[in-house]
């Protein structure tokens, strides 16, 4: 079946058949253009997706409701999909199923994840990752190396794990920010401060602890 | 309805199936009545058509299932079923679509033989000495034939996702329709239930049909057993709601 055929075939059983001018701008506004003429069968997976896409937006409905629309999609189409997807979410309430979570930061404004047909999280985006971050993560690298012990003692820090002998994952409570005071204590103890990031917990660990 | 009867056409007119089930049926035909020797209706010698109406059952119980395999078979392995599914049109809509499809093509098929009729008509000596009663009630007994053959076929399509199997099973089913019933009524020959199993055929009916007579008790009984497949389907369509 061909592309604009199927189109056609689609637009007809919501008894928009004739309106010819509604294929055209749904072709255009997946970017089917090219392939409008091409057998549906022939096409790689993305432009597939994107007929499935077309077909399901023909009528304008006001929710769509995707599958996994990015899986087995090359990178390039990927975020061409991705930037249609966005797209169409501007004016209609788009509700996809997803396991790449880098999507669902890149699209999401909220976010349910469902384990063994329970939910375990209902939240907008920003919520899941604020919220769960009941300890702030630290990575710093000390010129020297350094004793544990007096680093524990500075106030709020909860853990401190060695990575290498003068880098340490540090866990602190989130009321108190202890970067400052660990400036500080550098030069206290005649140590320098290489290096300091903080690590936010990403949606894969967060993914993982509600779902584990 | 129609824009699914207008996909399936389309689908028969592409894919070539079309033009090959009207080719086959045609070519086959015209070599058992015009040309094959012994067969051929000149060697005959009689003006009837009569070797049309004897083969052609059978080139349908190949050809029509073959026309139907795919009509649920191949929506329910690509996925397509879905589609229709999911959008604002009546499960019987979509199996009345692609059964049209397939009654429609085995109407084209049938059409071409009317000029067979013309040709014996004026062949006959005297002219028009043909039995025409006869020869327009086989032409409606055959395309009612070809018909309970494809809701056999639509019907044999939904139960299964391969094609194959679709086409075997319809070919079997038909077949009984066909001449199952009408051999199974010869086991019992003095029975009492005879006449009563060799009436489940449609071959008893096609043989009234051939007489030039149209009985409104074999129109029923082919209206029945088309809509009896139809609603199966349609049931078995349903059954993905059952829990």
């Amino acid at each position: 079946m061909y592309v604009l055929e199927s189109l056609e075939f689609t637009a007809s059983l919501y008894s928009l058949g004739k309106n010819k001018h509604r294929i055209a701008s749904v072709i255009d506004q997946v970017g089917l253009g090219k392939e409008q003429t091409k057998k549906i069968g022939q096409l790689s997976k993305g432009y597939r997706q994107r007929v499935g896409i077309a077909q399901a937006i023909i009528h304008d409905p006001e929710v769509l409701i995707l599958d996994e629309p990015l899986t087995g999609l090359d990178p390039n189409q990927i975020v061409e999909i991705r930037t249609l997807i966005k797209e169409l979410g501007k004016n209609k309430t788009v509700i996809f199923s997803t396991h790449i979570m880098q999507e669902v930061q890149y699209l999401c404004d909220k976010v349910v994840i469902i384990n063994k047909g329970k939910i375990v999280a209902d939240k907008t985006l920003k919520d899941l990752q604020v919220n769960d971050d009941s300890t702030k993560i630290v990575v710093v690298e000390f010129g020297n190396i350094f004793d544990s012990g007096s680093l524990k003692s500075l106030k709020g820090v909860i853990e401190v794990v060695f990575q290498t002998e003068n880098q340490a994952k540090i866990l602190y409570a989130p009321e108190h920010d202890i970067r400052p005071d660990l400036f500080n204590w550098a030069q206290q103890n005649n140590n320098a401060i290489l290096s300091l990031k903080t690590e936010e917990e990403s949606l894969e660990t967060i993914f993982q602890k509600l779902t584990s | 309805m129609y824009n699914i009867l207008k996909k399936e056409l389309n689908g028969f007119i592409f894919s070539l199936i079309g033009f090959i089930v009207v080719l086959v049926f045609l070519v086959t035909n015209g070599l058992f009545i015009w040309v094959l020797p012994d067969m051929n209706l000149f060697d005959y010698g009689f003006a009837t058509l009569d070797t049309l109406f004897n083969i052609a059952p059978f080139l349908f119980l190949f050809l029509v299932p073959a026309i139907t395999m795919k009509s649920f078979a191949e929506e329910k392995k690509n996925g397509t079923i879905e589609l229709l599914f999911t959008k604002p049109i009546r499960d019987m809509e979509i199996v009345i679509g692609k059964y049209f499809a397939c009654v429609l093509l085995v109407l084209i098929s049938l059409l071409p033989t009317l000029v067979y009729y013309f040709s014996v008509y004026n062949l006959g000596n005297p002219i028009g000495n043909i039995d025409s009663a006869g020869f327009f009630g086989s032409f409606l007994g055959l395309f009612l034939l070809g018909s309970v053959f494809g809701s056999i076929g639509v019907f044999c399509s939904s139960l299964t996702d391969n094609q194959i199997v679709a086409f075997l099973l319809s070919l079997i089913v038909s077949y009984l329709f066909y001449q199952g019933f009408d051999l199974l009524s010869g086991i019992a020959e003095k029975g009492s239930f005879t006449i009563l199993i060799s009436q489940f055929g449609i071959q008893y009916h096609y043989q009234s049909f051939s007489k030039g007579l149209v009985d409104s008790r074999d129109l029923i009984y082919f209206f029945s057993i088309i809509l009896f497949f139809l609603s199966a389907t349609r049931l078995k369509l349903e059954s993905r709601n059952w829990r």
